[in-house]
């Protein structure tokens, strides 16, 4: 497994709810997010008891609460040790920045926070524990007034776990629901302001994903300094223009057996959910289209382009007689086995000397189908190649 | 489970042996009577000839074992009255005999035995079957025990198993309890009386006299150890529906290369146990158990996944049903009820294996690849029955799940050779190391197409195990209870009836459950009590990715608790038991007009899955579901009832999922994330 897929498998993010995502998409607003430590009595008696070397990290979760619905990915903060010198009063420090930036300006979309706990078992296997957890509102009912939006707040914490809030009878507004009762003496410290510094980096981190200063974005230059905080004033690496020529697929076998096979199986596809038989000419193709897109393991750095592909055998006549051979010595097809080409050049502006970063091609067929069936059947086909 | 005692053991038996008297008298006046009977009526005198001595001699057994430590209240005479009963016992046992031989004689001489034995096995089976539905309890049990009185017969009678009354020792053994006799392995022993209970008496060369377990003994031969050779003449077909048609060939690519390793590892320790005579030489490592080790892939959860068409861009067995706003029912070659009705001579190990489950694995089969997730039946046993398995018991409540025996099946697979692979499992601790594993104890395939690919008739079938593996031949469970048929018909009856056997019945359906199974995925067998669960599941999932997906081009994930939870909670058959239970007591407060309602319906199902098996599957408490262990089971089953009961007076799980007192792993947005292309099913087929 190579570097982009290993960041692209970690980085797997749930999108929100189709519903919310239906809603037109506004400009984003960029976080960020500083918690700074935890007070109280956390950690509930007994608990010390069974477990050694306690200590303690956050997670934190985007939540709907509209349609009780989790999304983003969970992240997870460093590990503390909690010193549990007096009972009373303790203090976790964590003081971790937290950058995320969403489109999702509604007050319903909040943040989850989990205190979690983590110790040695007597036998020595390690236990963790959930102790407690805090709605975080990023947007308010009423406009901001930009003052009290850098004040430090105090998050209260609540019993129980977070799984409570996907119960189908936990009504808004939850924070009044008989059942949830306040920890007490208990608060996590925290800021939370917009974050307008982030904005250049809005291609290299995608929406709803929370990433921590201390993480690394494939594309931004690590901090200057010893503070570590790569996204307070993010410095972009410096992009080189990657230009793709002579782009050409062959399919297996062929791309005549591709395309007859894939069409049958449509035809098949079709029958099979009852939309009654179609014969073999009534599904043709109108288009093979190619996108092509620089991504960094998070995301795509820039939209896809979308550029038409078209069979070897349209083109072979108005080209050279070099570009041919040239076609027909690398792929080591025969006569018979066509390749779509791409008879422009490509120009990646967005590529970045870095592991992370791949070219990724996704191959689009368009079809038409006879009327009385819906319309137009558009099928995609991955077939991600990656370039470093 | 001990079968428990009546008040006054004593009393109790002798009132038995009165009726037992009564009924042979009854019995003895009308075969007189008969003079030259047509044949079917004295085979009926006859087998109840036989069922009498059955139960004649278990009544015998019983009052043997009875000692006046087990009466209440001090008896006089005790020891005077509990010999009348013997002798009473005896008595009838001896006209019985008699009668029996008397008829059978008879029989022979008018038909000639291969005839008759065809006869034999017809009215075998539908006696069997009589049994059942009468649930007449002790004709079961009481066979195998009439079986050792059986066999000392047989043994008498041969002449070369006169001398067999030797035995050599294969182990060593200490005496547990006082009575006992100590032996060493290879010590040559005198059995002076054999006991069905599998204590045998016997004398040792020192002429000391003692209790030994049966199971550390082999037959001693002076000429040499052949006795358990006797394989080779002893291949009288019965009347097997088994694999007959399909090869059973060790082929590379069947599943068997894959259990094989694993097999070979645990053989070992099987080995160790055949020659200790604790286990029957037919016995093996169970296949299906090592299959379902191996990853998840033979598992419910599995195929419960979606499984993609060949052009992977639709779902093969979930379609949408636009009209009926609903996923799509679809038919599948295979769809039918089984009833597991129960499992009878069953070889019982012996004293070193202690017997933690007793089960039957089912899949389907072609004979070399498992076409079907692998589902799991425990038996119920009883002491007092200790060859016998049955299902389905009647319990207060609901029926667990793991425990009923009706079964629903289905498969697309055009395989001509399709049929239902049955395997037999004991899941053990052997005493002496604490080693733990899975013994098969025996196999049968039931074919469900015949030649010309006409599905099999919903009837009940008698199915006769095999021994060795699936991937084995010709290997009997027990070759010391051989299908050799040779003596009288009455032999050959008793041999019958001593076969290992599966009694399975295929229920034909009506069209109401038909529409019900097609809403299932295409290949899967579960218990049925779970049906409408399942079905729930895939609605759901048919409206997230059919409905409601943005696209369907759409590959993103799903944060949905259920379907990312749903199929593990089919790997703990407790959790899905307390879901059924939270779902009836729901259901039974939903009008008549809300029952119509199909999305009210989902959305009531959703509600009590967030309240029962959603808590349950992330509590911290239940402590991990393991196979077998009594401990875990009730463990586990003490504090889902805990659990529900709670929820039941809080109104729900909320109370649950918040209080202070609540102890809860970690909350991580993957748990409840569903991938469905990275869980989506490859095509088997």
């Amino acid at each position: 497994m190579n570097d982009w897929h290993r960041i692209f498998a970690q980085n797997v993010l749930v999108p929100p709810h189709p519903q919310r995502a239906r809603q037109l998409s506004k400009e984003s607003t960029a976080f960020q997010c500083v918690l700074k430590w935890l007070e109280g009595p956390l950690i509930k008696q007994g608990m010390l008891e069974v477990l050694s070397q306690v200590e303690c990290h956050l997670r934190v979760s985007f939540f709907d609460v509209t349609y009780r619905h989790f999304f983003g990915r969970t992240w997870k903060s460093t590990v503390k040790p909690t010193k549990q010198l007096s009972r009373q009063l303790s203090r976790i420090v964590f003081n971790e920045p937290l950058y995320f930036h969403t489109s999702l300006n509604h007050p319903n979309i909040v943040a989850v926070v989990e205190v979690v706990t983590e110790g040695k078992k007597q036998d020595g296997t390690l236990q963790t524990l959930s102790c407690g957890f805090g709605i975080l509102q990023i947007f308010s009912n009423k406009p901001e007034s930009p003052t009290c939006a850098s004040q430090d707040k105090r998050l209260r914490l609540y019993h129980g776990t977070p799984r409570a809030l996907l119960h189908p009878l936990l009504q808004d507004p939850v924070e009044q629901n008989r059942h949830m009762t306040l920890i007490e003496n208990c608060s996590l410290q925290y800021s939370l302001k917009p974050h307008p510094a982030l904005e250049p980096a809005f291609p290299l981190l995608p929406e709803n994903l929370l990433m921590s200063g201390l993480q690394q974005v494939p594309g931004l230059l690590p901090a200057p300094g010893d503070t570590g905080d790569a996204l307070r004033k993010p410095r972009l690496q410096k992009s080189v223009t990657w230009y793709l020529d002579d782009l050409f697929f062959t399919l297996y076998p062929s791309l005549e057996k591709f395309e007859e096979e894939l069409l049958e199986l449509l035809i098949s596809d079709h029958f099979r959910e009852g939309g009654g038989v179609l014969d073999s000419g009534a599904l043709e193709i109108l288009e093979r289209r190619l996108h092509v897109g620089v991504h960094n393991g998070l995301g795509f750095v820039q939209r896809p382009q979308v550029v038409v592909l078209v069979p070897e055998m349209d083109v072979a006549l108005t080209r050279s007689a070099s570009f041919s051979r040239k076609v027909g010595s690398s792929s080591k097809t025969s006569s018979g086995n066509q390749a779509l080409v791409l008879r422009s050049r490509l120009r990646l502006p967005e590529m970045v000397k870095h592991p992370a970063f791949a070219v990724v091609f996704q191959l689009e067929y368009v079809f038409n189908s006879p009327s009385g069936v819906d319309g137009n059947v558009r099928t995609i086909i991955v077939c991600s190649g990656f370039i470093w | 489970m001990l079968g428990r005692r009546p008040r006054y053991p004593l009393q109790a038996l002798r009132r038995r042996g009165q009726e037992l008297k009564q009924q042979v008298d009854s019995l003895l006046s009308e075969s007189r009577l008969q003079g030259a009977l047509e044949p079917n009526k004295r085979r009926d005198i006859y087998q109840r000839c036989i069922q009498l001595k059955q139960a004649v001699d278990e009544n015998k057994n019983t009052l043997q074992k009875l000692s006046k430590a087990d009466e209440p209240a001090p008896i006089g005479n005790y020891n005077q009255r509990k010999e009348e009963e013997q002798n009473l016992l005896d008595k009838l046992t001896h006209q019985l005999q008699e009668l029996a031989v008397a008829i059978s004689r008879e029989n022979i001489t008018e038909h000639g035995a291969p005839t008759e034995r065809e006869d034999d096995d017809d009215s075998a089976e539908e006696d069997d079957e009589e049994e059942e539905s009468e649930e007449s309890g002790e004709s079961c049990g009481e066979e195998e025990e009439s079986e050792e009185g059986e066999e000392e017969k047989q043994e008498s009678e041969s002449p070369r198993q006169a001398s067999s009354k030797e035995y050599i020792a294969v182990g060593d053994f200490t005496a547990q309890q006082v009575g006992d006799l100590t032996f060493k392995k290879g010590e040559i022993l005198l059995i002076i009386e054999k006991n069905p209970d599998g204590w045998w008496t016997a004398k040792n060369a020192q002429g000391n006299e003692g209790l030994i377990p049966r199971t550390y003994l082999e037959p001693y031969n002076k000429e040499g150890q052949e006795s358990s050779e006797e394989g080779s003449e002893e291949d009288v077909e019965v009347v097997d529906e088994t694999a007959d048609g399909t090869e059973v060939k060790q082929r590379t690519d069947s599943h068997w290369s894959a259990v094989r390793k694993a097999v070979s590892e645990q053989i070992n320790t099987v080995n160790v146990l055949t020659t200790m005579g604790a286990i029957p030489s037919g016995f093996r490592p169970a296949t299906l158990f090592q299959l379902l080790e191996e990853g998840n892939q033979f598992h419910a959860s599995y195929f419960l996944q979606p499984e993609l068409t060949p052009s992977q861009l639709a779902f093969r067995d979930l379609t949408w049903d636009a009209k009926a706003g609903t996923i799509r029912s679809s038919p599948s070659r295979v769809s039918l009820i089984l009833t597991l009705w129960s499992c009878k001579m069953i070889p019982f190990p012996g004293m070193s294996i202690q017997v933690l489950s007793r089960h039957v694995r089912l899949c389907l089969f072609d004979g070399s690849k498992v076409l079907s997730n692998i589902h799991t039946v425990r038996a119920t046993w009883q002491p007092k029955k200790p060859k016998t398995w049955t299902f389905s018991p009647q319990v207060t409540g609901i029926l667990p799940c793991l425990l009923d025996g009706d079964c629903f099946i289905r498969s697309n697979s055009s395989s001509p050779d399709l049929g239902i692979l049955f395997e037999l499992g004991i899941s053990y601790i052997r005493n002496p190391t604490g080693e733990r594993g899975e013994l098969s104890c025996g196999w049968v395939f039931l074919k469900l197409f015949d030649a010309s690919g006409v599905p099999i008739p919903a009837k009940t079938y008698e199915l006769f195990l095999n021994g060795g593996t699936p991937y084995e031949k010709g290997i009997e469970v027990d070759p010391s209870v051989s299908r050799r048929a040779h003596g009288s018909v009455f032999h050959q009856m008793m041999t019958m009836r001593r076969q290992p056997q599966l009694l399975v019945k295929l229920r034909s359906l009506s069209r109401r459950s038909r529409n019900v199974l097609s809403l299932l995925p295409e290949t899967l067998i579960g218990s049925m009590c779970t049906i409408h669960l399942l079905i729930f599941y895939r609605q759901v999932l048919g409206d997230v990715l059919l409905k409601d997906r943005m696209s369907l081009q759409s590959a993103d994930l799903i944060s949905h608790p259920v379907l990312a939870t749903f199929p593990k909670l089919l790997e703990q058959p407790d959790v899905v038991d307390a879901l059924r239970s939270s779902w009836a007591e729901k259901e039974s407060t939903l009008k008549r007009s809300e029952k119509r309602d199909r999305e009210l319906l989902k959305a009531a199902f959703l509600l009590v899955y967030h309240d029962c098996a959603f808590p349950l599957l992330h509590s911290t408490l239940l402590p991990p579901f393991r196979w077998a262990e009594e401990e875990t089971e009730a463990a586990r089953w003490r504090i889902i009832t805990d659990f529900l009961k709670q929820s039941r007076d809080s109104e729900g799980a909320l109370q649950a999922l918040l209080s202070p007192d609540g102890v809860h792993e970690p909350f991580d947005l993957s748990e409840q994330t569903y991938d469905f292309l990275g869980e989506i099913r490859k095509n088997v087929a």
